[in-house]
């Protein structure tokens, strides 16, 4: 009878172990992406010719719900990038690696956004939606 | 018998935990507001990648339809509902508008819903202005006197010259050393470039801004 009672003692003892690890283990996180995953050893780019000036935002003919908007692309190297709005012009640094970012403030409606560095230039529709009064 | 016991005393609360897990309501209802809120995520991004802007003049008006030629020449139909805002910029002013008022050949850009379908836009707002644009390009000529410049363009290549007409009112700024100064119109030299932002009005080009992008 006593070796009755401590295998169940026993087997609800280690059952409830068993959930409580199941139900306690922290759970499984998604893998990193591999852009997040710093890695020891930054790469180093050498350009061998000028980059090329590529707008990544905005995309062409974006619906913009508010002003100003974000300006982003990659340039030359520390290269000065002019941003050309309808209602602002300001200029820009682009990083040690190209990239730069800045703030334009664009009107309502249709907005011709024009970035210009060195010899090059790339332009973008915007069309700003009016909020109704 | 005396072997079923422990293996049976082991799996049984297991088995017990885990149901209540699943059907337990305080469970139950975070599954199914978490079921709803990717259900509500994934709606919203769907509608979003069907909400689109069209720009183009205006070719025809109907009852219920704005018939537009686009950028790329393409001709594209914008429905109208009860429901669409109408505005129109006249001289940086701003108003509320109909769609009577609206004529053939007015530049619009209509906000609103595409048909995946038909490629049809049904619009919440229609915006009826001048189309800004900003030409690039380098002073090959000019006429101080007159007014009269010549620009070789740096980003149209179907027009390499565009002849202007800059008032001396019009707005002239320089880009010099990183910063956005204050320019003058003696800053208007042969061999300079210019970021000119204007409007064609017929065949002319009529400047509003200009930034003149070298300071040498």
């Amino acid at each position: 009878m006593n070796e009755k009672i401590i295998t169940i003692i026993l087997g609800l003892t280690a059952g409830l172990s068993l959930a409580a690890v199941i139900f306690l283990f922290p759970k499984p996180t998604p893998p990193k992406s591999p852009t997040s995953l710093k890695s020891p050893i930054s790469p180093v780019i050498f350009p061998k010719s000028p980059i090329t000036l590529i707008l990544n935002s905005p995309a062409d003919n974006l619906w913009a719900t508010a002003s100003p908007i974000e300006i982003s692309g990659q340039a030359s190297p520390n290269s000065s990038i002019i941003l050309i709005s309808p209602i602002e012009e300001i200029i820009t640094t682009s990083s040690a690696n190209g990239q730069f970012s800045a703030p334009l403030k664009i009107e309502d409606g249709q907005n011709e956004i024009v970035a210009l560095s060195g010899n090059q230039a790339v332009k973008r529709n915007v069309i700003l939606e009016i909020k109704p009064e | 018998m005396k072997k079923l016991i422990f293996p049976v005393t082991f799996v049984f609360p297991i088995c017990l935990i885990c149901l209540m897990y699943l059907i337990h309501p305080v469970f139950a209802i975070d599954k199914s507001r978490e079921l709803l809120d990717r259900f509500a995520t994934k709606a919203a991004e769907i509608a979003k990648n069907y909400q689109k802007p069209l720009l183009g003049r205006v070719i025809s008006l109907g009852a219920k339809t704005i018939a537009i030629k686009t950028e790329n020449n393409g001709e594209k139909t914008v429905y109208v509902s009860e429901a669409t805002n109408y505005y129109r910029f006249r001289a940086g002013q701003k108003t509320t508008t109909d769609l009577k008022s609206l004529q053939k050949d007015d530049y619009i850009a209509a906000l609103g819903t595409l048909d995946p379908a038909t490629n049809d836009l049904t619009a919440t707002q229609i915006i009826a202005k001048t189309k800004k644009e900003t030409l690039v390009g380098e002073i090959t000529d000019r006429n101080l006197p007159k007014g009269l410049f010549s620009l070789k363009s740096l980003t149209s290549p179907n027009s390499p010259t565009i002849s202007l007409e800059i008032e001396l009112s019009t707005p002239i700024k320089i880009a010099s050393d990183g910063a956005i100064l204050k320019g003058k119109y003696s800053h208007l030299k042969t061999a300079k470039n210019l970021a000119v932002t204007g409007y064609y009005d017929a065949e002319t080009f009529l400047p509003l801004k200009i930034l003149i992008l070298s300071s040498n």
